[in-house]
């Protein structure tokens, strides 16, 4: 982000789906899925470069009705940012056992939901989410599965692509 | 052994001989049209049936000579009785006998299906449904998946697939009730597998909504005690073994949208699975049906 303080989401190279309560986004530069909760994903969604990062926590005080610490935006922000979800990196506000620290601060004195990013990488072909065995003792199990080595290694009974 | 009917041949007319080239047919199965060149016309029938067969039935001849096929394979002696199987602009296997080719045509052209099939989206996983609610269990090869439907199936679920849980737009989940791949004493590949019925089952011919999906792993002893996620966190759990993912993302999660958003997801390990089977037959009927 260029300025921090009005952070910008990220829009290209992105596929996203609103599901009740949660926003799946899917980035296509890294096949990673991330699941961003509700509230995650209202930070996310007010970064427009415009609004301020306590602009924002206002803006969420008034749309869930109950008071939004700046803190709080952060941290959304901090897991938006290790996302690769806004427009460019910065450093994180919070780290490490700070990072600790204000979860626990901000979870006691927050009536909403922390926010939470979750993330998991696709792999990147249909094969690759094979297991790299050769069942049959075959090559050809391992040609198959582009993502393992090529030959079959049946000694001791292993049948693994090696 | 591979046994190839003699049925599907009568479907096909519209092969055609290519000058000097051999013969070539062109398919179409889930969308997607498939060409397909041999030197010799017996061969191109055995390879037809096998592919309809490997796609349960789902494919339909085109003229040859009009359509246009999107993915192209070879398929031609070497030398001797040893055959070349090449995938056009892809890559061409070594020689192998004519068992080892069709095998491997198989496996090629199912991946080619479940990557590119239009308006389907094919997700790694066994399926079975009882009382019209599917359960959808992901897993990559290997990881089980094959044994529990086995098991379910004995606790009288109706099987839908062992391989690929089949999404469509609708948010339902189709049939690919192939036969199950368990091995049965001897060399083992995909058209080798075990028909439902032996295992005393029944295999669906309706789609159905996908009450549940069940994420686990196999671990000795352990006791089936599953966190609920919600929808997306299940969603995004279900993204690594959905094959065209990385290739149309924007259709998949939609489709997963549709089919999961309101499934009951289910996360934990699992010790045996006739264990497991019997609690989803509980779990199923206690909670998925209405």
């Amino acid at each position: 982000m260029n300025n921090p303080q009005y952070p910008i989401a990220r829009k290209n190279g992105l596929v996203v789906q609103e599901v009740p309560d949660e926003v799946l986004v899917y980035d296509l530069d890294t096949n990673k899925a991330h699941c961003l909760n509700k509230t995650a994903a209202a930070v996310w969604q007010s970064c427009d470069g415009k609004t301020s990062v306590p602009e924002i926590a206002k803006f969420l005080s008034s749309e869930m009705g109950t008071k939004v610490d700046d803190d709080l935006v952060w941290l959304a922000i901090d897991q938006l940012n290790e996302s690769a979800l806004l427009e460019s990196q910065a450093e994180p506000k919070f780290q490490g056992q700070g990072r600790r620290d204000a979860i626990r601060k901000i979870g006691i004195a927050s009536m909403i939901a922390l926010p939470i990013v979750a993330s998991l990488v696709a792999p990147k072909s249909a094969m690759a989410s094979t297991s790299c065995r050769c069942d049959n003792g075959q090559n050809l199990d391992c040609q198959l599965q582009p993502s393992c080595p090529a030959t079959c290694n049946t000694s001791g009974g292993l049948n693994l692509c090696q | 052994m591979l046994e190839l009917g003699s049925s599907e041949s009568q479907a096909v007319s519209d092969f055609r001989c290519t000058d000097g080239e051999g013969v070539k047919f062109v398919f179409e199965a889930y969308g997607i049209l498939v060409g397909v060149t041999t030197d010799d016309l017996e061969l191109s029938r055995k390879l037809f049936e096998i592919s309809n067969r490997a796609m349960l039935g789902k494919c339909r001849v085109l003229d040859a000579s009009n359509a246009k096929a999107e993915h192209e394979f070879v398929i031609k002696k070497s030398s001797g009785d040893k055959f070349e199987l090449t995938s056009v602009g892809e890559y061409t296997t070594g020689s192998g006998d004519l068992r080892e080719t069709l095998e491997l045509f198989v496996r090629i052209l199912r991946l080619k299906v479940s990557q590119f099939a239009k308006n389907w989206v094919f997700v790694h996983a066994g399926v079975v449904s009882w009382d019209g609610k599917a359960i959808i269990i992901p897993g990559n090869s290997g990881s089980g998946k094959t044994t529990l439907v086995a098991e379910c199936v004995k606790q009288g679920a109706l099987y839908f697939s062992d391989e690929y849980a089949v999404l469509a737009p609708d948010g339902f989940v189709y049939p690919f009730a192939r036969a199950l791949s368990i091995t049965n004493g001897g060399r083992k590949w995909s058209e080798d597998g075990i028909p439902v019925e032996k295992l005393g089952g029944r295999a669906a011919t309706e789609p159905v909504e996908v009450g549940a999906v069940v994420l686990t792993k196999y671990e000795p002893g352990a006791a089936w005690r599953p966190e609920r996620l919600t929808p997306g966190n299940g969603i995004i759990e279900v993204i690594p073994h959905t094959i065209p993912m990385t290739i149309d993302a924007d259709f998949s999660l939609k489709v997963l949208k549709s089919a999961l958003s309101r499934a009951i997801i289910l996360k934990g390990v699992r010790g045996e699975a006739s264990d497991l089977a019997a609690e989803l037959y509980l779990f199923s009927y206690n909670k998925l049906t209405t």
